[in-house]
């Protein structure tokens, strides 16, 4: 759908990354609606998955206004296929428990708030605008998480080995959030997004200012590096859009 | 009768609003727990036949707007469950009561939503229909219940709306996308109707309830009233609904319509409708998941009442 | 049942725009009061109805006894000088 050949393509790339990780992780928590193991955070990760769900809208429309062939949203979210997502892998990873769905926006939501942070001073207009309402978002789903940490280490021994479980399979994922290439460099030179690799030790002072108050540790051992963001996904990522795409693909050029 | 039996029934008559720590008829309180209870299970039991279709939502506008709408069911749960905890059971006691099977929720919602017209459907058909039997309930005579309804029927007609027009926006589209409606339409319309409960003659609990202020409008009149404006709407959407019967009646000024298989009601409020199985079972696994986070919540909440305490 | 598991029960009063009072919403339940106010936000303000929220637990909650109204709350005949209506002030003078 972004050619190559597109004066700002970088850009669109760039977007790109940041919006199909709000999408998938929107699309993972959505699958938490009505199944919640309490009411009242049904409520509020359905509010998490929302506020990602728009930042992709907005950063989709954007794009789509952007480039020359007619595309919608829409086409976006539905009418391209794995290898041209190109989400953090994180995201895609199944919710399988609460820990594990909780210590993901944990992660994600520090990444978003530094990265939100960076962007409100990038010289185009547009980004910075979407920078300046999604930072807000973001702090809010790190103070709610890092709620829960809070909680959930400082409880019972089972909430405390699920909650370590679950920091230690997502862990691994994170080593993908600081490595830059060649896009990213590109549009650092022209002071238009900053470099993920810069934000590593704010990212780990953050994490690690929650988990000090708990008996919670990132422990990270390994040089595993997932690379969703170059559109290379796990397996767990053509399930995902199959199910997300299926009616609108089965109904192809159809208004809703 | 005792002065507060006296008290009581003069605020009934004077329609003054009973309050949590008012004097009440034990039979009162005891309906008014079943009743709210029922209530908030089916909004909660009602988010997910919807809740099934968030992640195949065919744009992210619908998926937006389902999401919303869906947290807006569990928000009304939550206020109706609140409701009823000034009468002096807990939610917990109440949440246990619909995974035993031993309180009840609209039957609607053990019926399957197989595409996404049903989406639109529900929005249109049963949103309406729940909206017919809860604005009446804004005056209610318990003051909780009633405040609690005033906010859900703010929200509800949202509801309604959006499923109108996602519906009148799919019956302006492809020859696919109408079939898909009017098959959808089909399916929930007479679902739809037994929502009101069987006609008073036979409901058991109608007359005292409405002495009570507890229900103001019988069964038989607010599913007269529904077939009417609903009549009207499918004229709109350009949908026909499956009742050859459906006449207007010049004599009563309403729609004559064909009669109700209470057979197949009864199956499905008895527990073998298609989906009983399946709505149980999803909100006994949320609950059997949160046991250890609640176990885990609790024990944060001693910690912290003994670091306060000293 | 284990009653002790079940999460405390809090009363939420939200104030929907400055200069204006906070009222009594409703009821939800949660671990603290971070929780409390972080639930109440989701739950009785998803369109902006709450310029500020105050979250404090029911069992914190001191209510006058119902059946005391009469006594606590009925205004006496002999005390109607409090309301502005039994002053008759001529009609000339302006803004009183």
């Amino acid at each position: 759908m972004i050619n190559k050949d597109l004066k700002n393509y970088n850009l669109y790339l760039y977007l790109l990354r940041i919006a199909d990780t709000s999408l998938i992780m929107s699309q993972r928590l959505s699958e938490y609606c009505g199944v919640a193991p309490i009411l009242e955070e049904d409520l509020s990760i359905s509010n998490i998955s929302l506020d990602y769900l728009g930042q992709a809208r907005f950063l989709y429309t954007f794009i789509s206004e952007e480039v020359p062939n007619e595309c919608t949203e829409d086409d976006f979210a539905f009418f391209r296929d794995d290898d041209e997502f190109y989400n953090l892998s994180i995201s895609e990873l199944p919710n399988f428990d609460f820990a594990r769905t909780i210590v993901k926006v944990f992660f994600l939501s520090a990444l978003q708030i530094i990265l939100w942070n960076n962007l409100k001073k990038s010289n185009n207009v547009f980004l910075s605008g979407v920078a300046k309402k999604s930072v807000k978002e973001a702090e809010y789903h790190f103070e709610h998480s890092s709620g829960w940490i809070n909680m959930l280490g400082n409880s019972t021994e089972k909430a405390r080995l699920k909650t370590q479980d679950a920091i230690d399979y997502l862990s691994p994922y994170t080593n993908e959030f600081f490595v830059d290439d060649e896009n990213e460099k590109i549009l650092n030179k022209k002071s238009m997004a900053p470099l993920w690799s810069n934000f590593s030790k704010e990212w780990h002072n953050k994490i690690n200012f929650v988990l000090g108050d708990t008996s919670l540790n990132f422990n990270l051992n390994t040089q595993f590096q997932s690379k969703g963001k170059f559109g290379l996904h796990s397996e767990f990522m053509s399930k995902i859009l199959s199910e997300m795409q299926s009616t609108a693909r089965k109904f192809p050029g159809c208004k809703w | 009768m005792n002065i507060n039996e006296k008290n009581f029934d003069k605020k009934i008559e004077e329609k003054q609003y009973i309050e949590p720590k008012d004097w009440m008829p034990d039979e009162y309180r005891k309906t008014l727990i079943r009743q709210i209870s029922q209530h908030a299970h089916s909004e909660i039991v009602g988010m997910l036949p919807e809740a099934n279709w968030i992640t195949r939502a065919p744009s992210l506008k619908r998926k937006a707007i389902l999401l919303a709408k869906v947290q807006d069911e569990g928000g009304h749960g939550l206020y109706l469950y609140s409701a009823a905890e000034t009468l002096g059971i807990t939610r917990d006691e109440m949440y246990l009561k619909l995974l035993s099977g031993e309180s009840k929720y609209s039957s609607i919602f053990n019926y399957p939503t197989l595409t996404w017209a049903d989406v639109g459907v529900i929005g249109w058909l049963v949103d309406g229909a729940a909206i017919m039997n809860q604005v009446p309930l804004c005056k209610c005579s318990y003051g909780p219940y009633a405040r609690a309804m005033i906010r859900i029927c703010r929200e509800e007609s949202f509801h309604q709306r959006q499923g109108f027009q996602l519906l009148l926006q799919m019956m302006q589209g492809s020859q696919k996308q109408k079939d898909m409606v009017q098959e959808a339409v089909n399916r929930w319309w007479w679902p739809t109707l037994m929502m009101f409960g069987p006609s008073d003659k036979v409901s058991k609990h109608s007359k005292k309830n409405m002495d009570w202020g507890i229900k103001i409008f019988s069964n038989d009149e607010l599913r007269q009233k529904f077939v009417d404006e609903a009549v009207q709407q499918s004229k709109t959407l350009g949908v026909s609904l499956p009742d050859k019967k459906i006449k207007w009646n010049k004599k009563k000024k309403h729609h004559d319509f064909g009669k109700i298989n209470w057979s197949e009601f009864n199956t499905v409020i008895s527990g073998n409708g298609q989906c009983n199985e399946e709505r149980i079972r999803a909100k006994k696994k949320a609950w059997d998941d949160g046991e250890w986070i609640r176990e885990a919540v609790s024990e944060f909440s001693k910690k912290q009442k003994k670091v306060v305490n000293g | 049942m284990d009653k002790k598991k079940e999460l405390p029960l809090w009363e939420v009063f939200i104030r929907p725009q400055s200069g204006l009072d906070h009222r009594h919403c409703g009821s939800l339940h949660a671990a603290d009061n971070k929780m409390a106010i972080k639930y109440a936000r989701d739950l009785f303000s998803r369109r902006n109805e709450a310029e500020s929220i105050w979250v404090c637990k029911s069992e914190n909650i001191f209510a006058s006894n119902p059946n005391k109204k009469s006594s606590y709350f009925e205004v006496s005949v002999d005390k109607e000088f409090r309301d502005p209506q039994f002053y008759k002030i001529p009609k000339d003078v302006d803004y009183m």
